[in-house]
């Protein structure tokens, strides 16, 4: 229990090109809380164009499945941006009109 | 005017759809494009693989429905999600991109309950004015009726949804979940010829479906496997209603200490040696089950004094249970209204729908609130866009 020190830490950090997307992916990622806040604790902030994630754990399991889902969700919220960013300038030259798939 | 694009992902399908708002009368449908996660005959869907599922398909979709509508996100209005009710992981990953969209584009953000879409969308497709509602899906089973400002649960499953009972039956007799493990049940259920005895379970204005399930699961034991399996599974031409009938060598039913037994023996009136086919049991849930729901439905229509009754959510577009009710509403002079699998089953469009009706009335999500919720009762929500 967080008493003393978490015996596991992770930090990562997700550079993006500009300042205002990795504030975006924060405030994306920042809504949902983590389950169990007695084995996980979760900060977030955004370091210029760096998103900035600190995880403490408690028990090693719980980093991974929560550290694998954050990712996830972080890939999901920068591919998001990446599609539909400035979508209209891009629709001039076609680039932003990728065909559908299956 | 107003152009809401809507994102749906609470259980295994992930549904984006575009609505342009004028009044309560006055709708565009610009887009409404869906994906389903579907899992081998004999599985269900787990979170965490459908979560997976929507993540993957998200950007496609959303990219899909703003090119079936002609629009980019710089015209949308508003940003619609599923706040709940549903499972957590799937809901997550479908409201993750519904917070990016609207952050990217400074565009405001409602937070959607699921029931109530279904709902709206219902009413807005059918044009039924002030309904009894039946809702029925995987996850919920519920007869709602509107009051003051709420959609009110008359009655409800007491354990496990309509559509649950379906899926999990179907996957005990390994049918295919594509299109939907209930699609292949009704298949079935045509060509059944004899009703077998299952337990009906209507407690007040509630049902309960776990008995029936764990009842037709012993019977299905005692299925004669081969010929009944194989044969039908394969033949994917139109259903023909005898071959079953008669070819069957007479089979022992298997579990002779339980209930199975019993109720096998009130099917004597067929030829047929063993009742307990695929046919026969599908035709027997579908009609005992829904019977359980035209009751409940009924005495809710009989209690507000309504004459229209609605059907909604992905069981909704059964046949059978629209006729079923569609018989009881008539005998009541009454009318039902169900939409089809486009609008029944769920989907992008209705949270569209729900939201842009929510927007219209005022409401608005703040980006901290956007979070999602496993559980979010029909009658939580304040129906503030309607004045009766």
């Amino acid at each position: 229990m967080p008493d003393e020190l978490p015996p596991y830490q992770l930090s990562l950090s997700i550079p993006y090109p500009t300042p205002r997307h990795a504030e975006i992916v924060r405030r994306v990622l920042s809504v949902d809380k983590e389950h169990s806040q007695d084995m996980i604790k979760r900060r977030l902030r955004s370091e210029g164009n760096v998103l900035v994630a600190e995880f403490d754990a408690w028990d090693v399991k719980k980093l991974r499945t929560t550290v694998g889902f954050f990712t996830e969700l972080a890939a999901l919220a920068t591919e998001t941006i990446v599609e539909f960013d400035g979508e209209g300038e891009r629709g001039a030259d076609g680039t932003g009109d990728v065909a559908m798939k299956e | 005017m107003t152009v809401a694009i809507g994102f749906e992902g609470s259980a295994n399908k992930l549904g984006v759809g575009i609505v342009r708002y004028t009044s309560p009368d006055t709708w565009d449908i610009l887009a409404n494009v869906r994906h389903t996660y579907i899992t081998p005959p004999g599985e269900g869907f787990l979170p965490r693989d459908t979560a997976a599922h929507h993540r993957s398909w998200a950007v496609k979709l959303t990219k899909q429905a703003l090119k079936e509508a002609g629009l980019s996100v710089a015209d949308v209005d508003v940003v619609c999600y599923t706040k709940g009710p549903g499972m957590g992981a799937p809901l997550v990953s479908t409201a993750v991109v519904a917070r990016t969209l609207a952050l990217l584009w400074n565009k405001p953000i409602i937070a959607v309950n699921h029931c109530v879409a279904h709902i709206e969308m219902g009413r807005m497709i059918t044009g039924a004015r002030n309904p009894v509602v039946l809702y029925v899906s995987g996850g919920n089973t519920q007869v709602i009726a509107y009051s003051h400002k709420r959609y009110r649960i008359f009655g409800e499953t007491i354990d496990i949804a309509i559509g649950n009972c379906l899926d999990r039956f179907a996957r005990v007799i390994n049918l295919p979940n594509d299109p939907a493990p209930g699609y292949n049940i009704e298949q079935y259920a045509k060509r059944g010829t004899t009703l077998l005895d299952l337990p009906y379970t209507v407690k007040g204005m509630d049902v309960s479906f776990s008995g029936l399930l764990t009842q037709i699961e012993l019977l299905a034991g005692s299925l004669a496997d081969e010929a009944d399996g194989e044969a039908a599974s394969s033949s994917s031409g139109p259903p023909v209603a005898a071959p079953f009938a008669g070819a069957q060598p007479s089979k022992t039913p298997t579990p002779s200490t339980t209930p199975a037994t019993k109720t096998t023996a009130t099917a004597t009136a067929t030829p047929n040696p063993n009742p307990v086919t695929k046919p026969n049991l599908c035709f027997s849930l579908q009609e005992t089950a829904f019977a359980m729901l035209v009751e409940t439905t009924e005495r809710a229509m009989a209690h507000v004094g309504a004459t229209e009754v609605l059907v909604v959510g992905g069981v909704g577009c059964n046949q059978r249970l629209q006729d079923m009710m569609g018989d009881m509403a008539r005998q009541r002079g009454g009318t039902v209204y169900a939409a089809d699998e486009r609008f029944c089953i769920d989907n992008g469009l209705m949270i569209a729908v729900a939201g842009v009706l929510m927007y219209a009335s005022g409401h608005e999500t703040a980006l901290e609130d956007t979070w999602c919720t496993q559980r979010y009762r029909t009658d939580e929500v304040l129906v503030t866009w309607r004045d009766d």
